[in-house]
């Protein structure tokens, strides 16, 4: 191999990485946290693996979803008045 | 302000302060204890509230403190288990090679990407999925996009390096979108 191959295939290395690494840069994409560098190689990482293609945009969706997450849980009556006592009791110390 | 009434305080707030809570602890018994230890300290601290704040902001900006309070602790407590607990799952995650086992791998999902699910049952299944998470990335996942903080912020709260945040982060990420394919989308 001459020197000129072993320097292409170094920086084909760099270029091409692999979905664990495409999709932390996605994470970090949304918080514009790439360098120019970094987000070369994640378009062309995009370009090419339809997986991570998809996770983009699912990845998009639990962002925005996840603002409107709500819960059931509650307290229950008799813990109300628990509590209501409680303070109650602590005030008048 | 005028005497405290504790009687109104439980049955107006107790519930509202429940949910913003329980969302950030994923833990129904420490979010109600942490709703208990904001009305004790309200009823110690009354000088504190002097009515410029309506005592609706006032009650959920000692249940803030309370929460921040809480993660700190959980931050300081959590190292070796965690690091081996997150190798093991990046490595069920990607292959040697860093690309996706066919069994990891996303599948179309049957939605609008750029939609809001309106749905209780979403919702439901979102918690269950999201209260699957380790403590200490829920944490950083609600710090993050819950109350919409950047991860400098974070990382200063929880006195914790960037990378590990990343990693925290990433691996939510990823696991909720894996829980949350096999528990709605693709059921």
């Amino acid at each position: 191999m001459t020197l000129d191959q072993s320097q292409k295939n170094k920086s084909n290395m760099r270029i091409m990485i692999g979905c664990k690494e495409a999709t932390l840069l996605m994470v970090m994409d949304e918080e514009s946290k790439l360098s120019f560098s970094a987000r070369c190689r994640l378009i062309v990482h995009l370009t090419l693996c339809k997986f991570c293609k998809l996770f983009e945009k699912q990845n998009r969706f639990i962002s925005n979803n996840i603002k409107n997450i709500s819960t059931e849980k509650h307290f229950s009556l008799t813990e109300k008045e628990n509590l209501i006592r409680q303070l109650q009791s602590s005030m008048n110390k | 302000m005028n005497k405290p009434d504790p009687e109104k305080w439980v049955n107006k707030y107790s519930d509202i302060l429940l949910k913003f809570a329980y969302i950030r602890v994923n833990n129904e018994e420490i979010a109600k204890d942490l709703v208990q230890d904001t009305y004790f300290s309200a009823l110690k601290n009354l000088d504190g509230f002097r009515g410029e704040a309506s005592e609706k902001n006032w009650l959920f900006l000692i249940l803030k403190n309370k929460i921040t309070d809480y993660y700190r602790k959980k931050a300081i407590t959590s190292d070796v288990e965690i690091e081996t607990g997150n190798e093991n799952f990046f490595k069920e995650a990607f292959d040697e090679t860093g690309h996706w086992w066919n069994n990891t791998k996303p599948e179309e999902w049957n939605t609008e990407y750029d939609s809001v699910i309106d749905s209780r049952e979403f919702m439901k299944t979102f918690e269950l999925c999201k209260g699957k998470l380790p403590e200490i990335h829920n944490i950083v996942f609600c710090l993050r996009f819950i109350d919409g903080e950047k991860s400098d912020e974070v990382c200063m709260k929880l006195g914790i390096t960037s990378s590990n945040y990343w990693i925290m982060l990433h691996r939510a990420k990823l696991q909720l979108r894996k829980c949350l394919e096999k528990n709605w989308f693709n059921l």
